[in-house]
C-alpha cells in the first residue's frame, strides 16, 4: 500500500526529473561569463569574424546543453571561449598598441621638451655661473679696493706720521741749528771779549742759550727757537758792541808791540839814539841819527860820502815796518840864523828823505820838516849840547 | 563449365568484402600517425609559446593546451581519432588564442614601458621646470644686484 503510494508520488518527480536538462557544463557558463565581458564589446569592433564564429558557437554549446549533450556542448563552449579570448587579445593588443603610440608620441614630446628644458637649463646655468663668476669677482674686486683703500689710508698715516715726524725732526733740527748758531755767535761773542767789553749783553746772551739748550731737550721746541732766536740776538748785539772795543785794543796791543819791536830793532842800529814820545794821542819812536854821522861840516846839506850804511838800515827798517808814517826831521844848534837854521834843516832832512828814497822806501810814506833850533834837546851852550841838538830824526809815528 | 564460372565470379563478389579490411586498416594507421605528427607538432609549438611568453602572462592557457595535447594524445592511444580531432582543432583555436594573448602580452608591457618611460620623462620634466624655475629666479635676483 504505502510502497505503492510512494511509488504513484514519485512517479510525476521521475517524470519532471526525466524531461529537465542537465546541469549547464562549467565551461558554458564560463563561456557566457566571457561573452558578456564588456572587453568582448570591444573585441567584436577589432575581430569580427571571431566574435561571430564564438556566437555560432555558443549557439550550437547552448543546443546541445538544452539536447543534453553535454560532451559537444562542452567542447563547442571551449572552442568559442578561445575564439573570444583570441577576440579579446587582439583587441587588447590593438588597445597595447594605441597605448604604446600614444606613449611613444608623448615620450617623444616629452624627450623634444626634456632636451629643450635641458637646454634651456644648460644655458640658465651657464648664464647663472657667468653671473656668480661677475659676482664673485665683484666681490673679490671689492675685497681688492676695500684692501688697496686700507694700504691707501695706511700709507697716508704712515706718510702723515712721518711727514710728523719729519716735521718734528726737522722742527727740532731748526731749534737745534738756531741754538747751535746762537752758540756759535756767543762764541764769536767771546771770541770778541764780549764778557769784558759787552757784559751785560754777554750774560743775558749766555743765558737765552743756556735756557734754550734746555728747552730744546725738554722738546720745547718752539720755545728753544725762541730763547735762541732771542740769545742770538742779544750775542749779536754783544758781538756788536764789544767787536769795536776788541778790535781796537788787539789793534792797539799790535800797534804797540810793533812799536816795541821798532823800537827794539832802531836801537840795535849802531850809532843812533832812540826814544819813545808821546804828542796828543800819537806816538812817536824817535830814531835820533846825530848830524856829524850824516853831514861833514856844519854847514853841509848833502849827505857824506861813507853814511850811506847807516841810512841804509834806516831804509830797511822803513821799509820793514811799513804801517808807520814816518817823517823825516832836520834840527840844528842854535848858532847862526834863525830862517838860516830852519833852510839848513830842511836841506839835510830833504838829502835824507832822497838818499831813503834812492834805498827803496816809497816817497808817499815819508815827509820832510826842518825844525831849525826849535826844538834842541841840550843846552846850545855847550859842544856836546850843539851836538845833540844838531841831528837828523826819523820818526816813526802810530796812535 | 557456367556454374564454375558463376562460383568464380560469386568469389569475386567477396572479393571487396576481403579486401575492405585490407583497405581500412592502411587509412587508419595513416590516421593515427598523422594524428601523432600533429600532436608533436603542437608539443612543440607549445615549447614555442612557453620560450615566447616572457611575461607569464598565459601560464595557465599553455598548461591547459598541455592538458588537451594529453588529451588527445590519450584520445588517439584509444583510436578515438574523430574525438582526438575536435580535442586538436581546439588546441588549435587555443593556440592562436594564446599567440595572441602573449603579443598582447608583450605588447602591453611595452606599452606599459613605455608609459613607466613617460612618467619618468614627466617626473624628469618637472623636476627640470622645477629647477629652471629656482635658477631663473636666482638669476633674476642676481640680475638685479649685477649693475
Amino acid at each position: 500500500m504505502n510502497s505503492s503510494i510512494v511509488r504513484k508520488l514519485l512517479m510525476p518527480v521521475a517524470f519532471l526529473v526525466g524531461c529537465s536538462t542537465s546541469p549547464k557544463p562549467a565551461e558554458l557558463t564560463a563561456f557566457e561569463h566571457i561573452r558578456t565581458d564588456p572587453r568582448t564589446r570591444a573585441a567584436a569592433e577589432v575581430a569580427p569574424d571571431l566574435i561571430a564564429q564564438s556566437d555560432r558557437l555558443l549557439t550550437e554549446s547552448r543546443n546541445h546543453w538544452e539536447s543534453d549533450e553535454l560532451e559537444e556542448s562542452r567542447e563547442y563552449a571551449l572552442l568559442g571561449e578561445a575564439k573570444v579570448k583570441h577576440a579579446i587579445a587582439l583587441s587588447e593588443q590593438k588597445d597595447a598598441e594605441a597605448r604604446a603610440k600614444k606613449a611613444r608620441a608623448e615620450l617623444d614630446a616629452a624627450a623634444t621638451e626634456i632636451d629643450k628644458l635641458e637646454r634651456e637649463l644648460d644655458a640658465t646655468k651657464e648664464h647663472l655661473g657667468l653671473l656668480q663668476r661677475i659676482e664673485r669677482e665683484k666681490r673679490e674686486q671689492l675685497r681688492l679696493q676695500a684692501e688697496i683703500d686700507r694700504q691707501k689710508r695706511a700709507a697716508e698715516e704712515e706718510q702723515s706720521r712721518l711727514s710728523e715726524q719729519l716735521q718734528g725732526e726737522k722742527a727740532r733740527s731748526d731749534a737745534a741749528d738756531k741754538v747751535k748758531a746762537a752758540e756759535v755767535l756767543l762764541k764769536d761773542a767771546e771770541n770778541v771779549n764780549a764778557p769784558a767789553h759787552a757784559a751785560e749783553a754777554y750774560q743775558a746772551a749766555k743765558a737765552l742759550i743756556e735756557r734754550a739748550q734746555i728747552e730744546l731737550a725738554a722738546n720745547q721746541l718752539d720755545a728753544a727757537r725762541t730763547s735762541a732766536d732771542l740769545g742770538r740776538q742779544k750775542a749779536a748785539a754783544a758781538i756788536e758792541q764789544a767787536k769795536p772795543i776788541f778790535d781796537k785794543t788787539a789793534s792797539d796791543a799790535a800797534r804797540v808791540a810793533k812799536a816795541e819791536a821798532l823800537n827794539r830793532e832802531a836801537a840795535a842800529l849802531p850809532m843812533v839814539e832812540v826814544r819813545r814820545e808821546t804828542r796828543g794821542s800819537l806816538q812817536r819812536v824817535v830814531v835820533h841819527i846825530p848830524a856829524a854821522l850824516l853831514f861833514r861840516t856844519a854847514k853841509d846839506t848833502s849827505v857824506a860820502a861813507g853814511s850811506e850804511g847807516i841810512l841804509l838800515s834806516v831804509a830797511q827798517l822803513i821799509k820793514r815796518y811799513e804801517e808807520f808814517p814816518v817823517q823825516v826831521v832836520g834840527h840844528t844848534d842854535s848858532r847862526g840864523r834863525q830862517d838860516a837854521m830852519l833852510a839848513r834843516s830842511l836841506a839835510r832832512a830833504t838829502a835824507v828823505q832822497m838818499s831813503l828814497l834812492g834805498n827803496g822806501v816809497s816817497a808817499n810814506r815819508i815827509t820832510v820838516l826842518g825844525r831849525g833850533s826849535d826844538e834842541p834837546l841840550s843846552d846850545n851852550r855847550t859842544n856836546s849840547g850843539r851836538e845833540r841838538n844838531s841831528r837828523i830824526e826819523i820818526v816813526f809815528m802810530y796812535q | 563449365m557456367r556454374i564454375q564460372k558463376i562460383r568464380w565470379l560469386s568469389s569475386l563478389r567477396l572479393l571487396p568484402l576481403f579486401m575492405l579490411p585490407l583497405l581500412v586498416m592502411p587509412a587508419l594507421g595513416d590516421e593515427a600517425d598523422d594524428l601523432q605528427l600533429m600532436i608533436e607538432r603542437e608539443r612543440r609549438g607549445l615549447q614555442d609559446l612557453r620560450r615566447l611568453d616572457e611575461q607569464r602572462a598565459c601560464d595557465a592557457e599553455i598548461t591547459t593546451l598541455e592538458n588537451w595535447l594529453n588529451e588527445a594524445w590519450k584520445l588517439r592511444g584509444e583510436e578515438d581519432y574523430e574525438i582526438a580531432k575536435v580535442v586538436l582543432e581546439r588546441v588549435d583555436a587555443q593556440k592562436d588564442m594564446v599567440r595572441e594573448k602573449i603579443s598582447a602580452a608583450r605588447l602591453k608591457a611595452e606599452a606599459s614601458k613605455l608609459e613607466a618611460d613617460l612618467a619618468v620623462a614627466r617626473k624628469r620634466i618637472k623636476a627640470l621646470k622645477k629647477e629652471l624655475a629656482e635658477l631663473s629666479s636666482k638669476k633674476a635676483s642676481m640680475g638685479e644686484k649685477s649693475p
